[in-house]
């Protein structure tokens, strides 16, 4: 078994031994009906006392055949509405980024609590969705209206 | 048993079609003998057709958690073949090729910190503590699913499962059937063949109906004739012996002689009561110990039978069977400390005399037989032996390293002496090299006087004549650019 199978293995061991309340992650099965380890469905509730609270919001995270050294890309399915999310989807995270923070010692339960914490705390240095980005910068009432209807239409179950 | 690769191949392809076997497949050849217990022959066996591919340390359950300073970092399992590096990160060697293979496109770094690695210098070994640690970490076998319980440590793992495991996979004992068994199940013979279950009479392979009738069979379930509990039928007979309250049961004072029987719920207040019961904890005691020295005895027994031959193998070397007209050899075996017949008074010359003489006959006390004798002189023989082997090699020894050194004065000595001789010849060839330059100057300047007196003459002939007196006397000339190199080198 390939280095990367093995470690997704023990990833999906250790998160169903234990992940933090709301979140959801686990591999999506192929047309055969074999599970795919190497693509998950995931879920990121919206952080307490925030604007984000109550939403739930899905994304495919994909591991490359060289992971854990380089890092996974995650994706928002549909597309959310953030200033660091790109126009397809993608997050743009400093730990998702092998240029930058990404260490192989990251776990799946740390990514997607920092991306819990990019929904309500934007990184205006790294802008990946123009629209987002300048209704954060210009428009901080607007941009909170609309983070509002994303959770509306969002809801955690 | 040689394997090639197209066979390893085509094994392995087997076993992952073990289950598709269709039930009708004709019955293979069955050994139908009592089971075998294992020997080391079949252990050898066993072990040369296991099917199953090296233990992965990853993929092991350790017991319990793992300490997370054990982990490695990149696969999240304990360490495998621990590698640090000049940082002090550690991480298994296998994740860290890995990681060094993903950033080949530029230079190698920690895959935590990102410090620059130096290929020549690094990995540097893992501390001898961190590696018995990681021996220490206790793991389940890695057929535990199938049925395994062992728990050990992780460093037994591949032995336990290559030669201990009842549950690992090895290639069936038919030498025709492409089927792999348990090992466990190994001298049971070939198992894959059909048989009807005689419960629900469904047509099933052997190594299956086991599993059939615990799990399936539709008339597995049975009551227990005793208190109508419904159980397995496999375990009717453990449940009646051992568990049943209502199933009849002898008074524990039975093995001295209580013939009282009851319901099993009984037996503990008729136990109170009995004298016999009372007992019987003592003489179960008492017949365990007489087990285990009757088992002891028998080991005595054996070692003595060796030693009797030892001593009966000695005693045919020592004293070689007589020939029939020789009456002056004892005829008795003379190492027998219990012959029945005295030993003749003649005495024995092929032996030497004793290390000590033997004690004066009596009347009462008849002469001890020759054994103790014979044996003491053979012994001190032996010594004495074994004294002069370690005294010559001693000297051996002493000899080899003198001799060591001699050769090394000799070589030192013939070094110095070529040395001085070399030194001899270069003084010689420069002394040599400068007589000769010093010869051409001398003959370069006699010939051009000559030459210039002849030049003051009136015959045209003399220039020839001193010319060649001059060519006659110094031999052939040099040019002047070879004298003046000659000059230079020296």
């Amino acid at each position: 078994m390939s280095l990367c199978q093995n470690r997704l293995q023990e990833e999906r061991k250790q998160w169903r031994r234990d992940h933090p309340f709301g979140f959801f992650a686990k591999p999506v099965r192929n047309p055969q009906g074999v599970l795919d380890l190497k693509k998950w469905e995931c879920g990121v509730p919206g952080k307490d006392k925030t604007l984000w609270e109550g939403g739930l919001f899905k994304l495919e995270v994909a591991f490359p055949d060289e992971y854990p050294t380089k890092p996974p890309k995650c994706k928002f399915v549909p597309p959310l509405f953030h200033p660091n999310v790109y126009p397809s989807g993608t997050v743009c995270l400093s730990i998702l980024n092998e240029e930058e923070g990404w260490k192989p010692a990251i776990t799946i339960k740390e990514i997607l609590l920092g991306i819990q914490s990019l929904l309500d705390e934007p990184n205006p240095d790294s802008p990946a969705q123009a629209d987002a980005f300048n209704l954060f910068k210009k428009n901080r009432a607007d941009y909170e209206k609309k983070i509002r209807n994303i959770v509306k239409e969002n809801p955690a179950p | 048993m040689s394997s090639t690769p197209q066979s390893d191949d085509r094994r392995s392809r087997a076993s992952s079609r073990a289950d598709a076997l269709p039930l009708s497949t004709p019955p293979l050849p069955v050994s139908t003998g009592p089971a075998v217990v294992f020997d080391s022959s079949d252990f050898v066996r066993r072990k040369s057709l296991r099917t199953q591919a090296p233990v992965d340390i990853r993929l092991l359950e350790y017991v319990p958690k793992c300490d997370s300073n054990l982990v490695c970092l990149i696969c999240q399992c304990p360490f495998d073949i621990p590698t640090m590096l000049a940082c002090d990160h550690v991480f298994c060697r296998e994740c860290l090729d890995h990681a060094f293979r993903a950033q080949d496109h530029r230079s190698k770094r920690c895959p935590t910190c990102r410090t620059h690695v130096d290929p020549k210098k690094e990995p540097i070994p893992v501390p001898r503590i961190l590696l018995s640690m990681l021996e220490d970490l206790m793991v389940k076998c890695p057929n535990t699913k199938a049925g395994c319980t062992w728990l050990n440590k992780r460093d037994g793992v591949q032995n336990h499962v290559d030669l201990y495991c009842g549950f690992s996979t090895v290639e069936c004992p038919a030498g025709d059937c492409r089927f792999s068994v348990l090992q466990k199940d190994f001298h049971k013979g070939c198992l894959h063949y059909t048989v009807s279950c005689e419960l629900c009479y469904t047509s099933i392979m052997k190594k299956d109906l086991e599993e059939h009738q615990r799990t399936v069979c539709a008339q597995r379930m049975i009551k227990c004739p005793h208190c109508e509990v419904e159980m397995l039928r496999l375990d009717l007979k453990v449940h009646i012996k051992d568990v049943c309250q209502f199933a009849p049961t002898a008074c524990p004072g039975a093995i001295v002689g209580c013939g009282h029987t009851c319901d099993r719920r009984f037996v503990p207040a008729h136990a109170k009561t009995c004298s016999m019961a009372t007992m019987a904890p003592f003489f179960q005691a008492q017949k365990t110990r007489l087990d285990d020295q009757e088992a002891a005895q028998k080991l005595l027994q054996r070692k003595v039978d060796i030693l009797e031959g030892g001593f009966t193998n000695i005693s045919n070397i020592v004293y070689p069977t007589n020939s029939s007209d020789d009456s002056s050899f004892p005829v008795t075996n003379p190492l027998d400390p219990n012959a029945a017949e005295p030993l003749p008074e003649t005495p024995d010359f092929r032996l030497p005399p004793a290390s000590f003489p033997p004690p004066a006959a009596s009347t009462n006390n008849p002469p001890p037989p020759p054994f103790d004798i014979s044996t003491h002189h053979l012994l001190s023989l032996h010594e004495s032996l074994r004294e002069e082997v370690g005294r010559i090699a001693n000297d051996l020894a002493s000899l080899e390293g003198r001799t060591h050194l001699l050769i090394l004065n000799e070589n030192q000595r013939a070094k110095e002496e070529m040395l001085h001789t070399s030194a001899a010849i270069n003084s010689l060839r420069t002394q040599v090299h400068w007589l000769l330059s010093a010869r051409l100057q001398q003959g370069r300047a006699s010939a051009s006087g000559g030459a210039s007196a002849s030049a003051g003459g009136s015959g045209s002939a003399s220039v020839p004549a001193g010319s060649s007196l001059g060519s006659a006397s110094l031999g052939p000339l040099r040019r002047l650019s070879d004298s003046t190199r000659q000059d230079t080198k020296l």
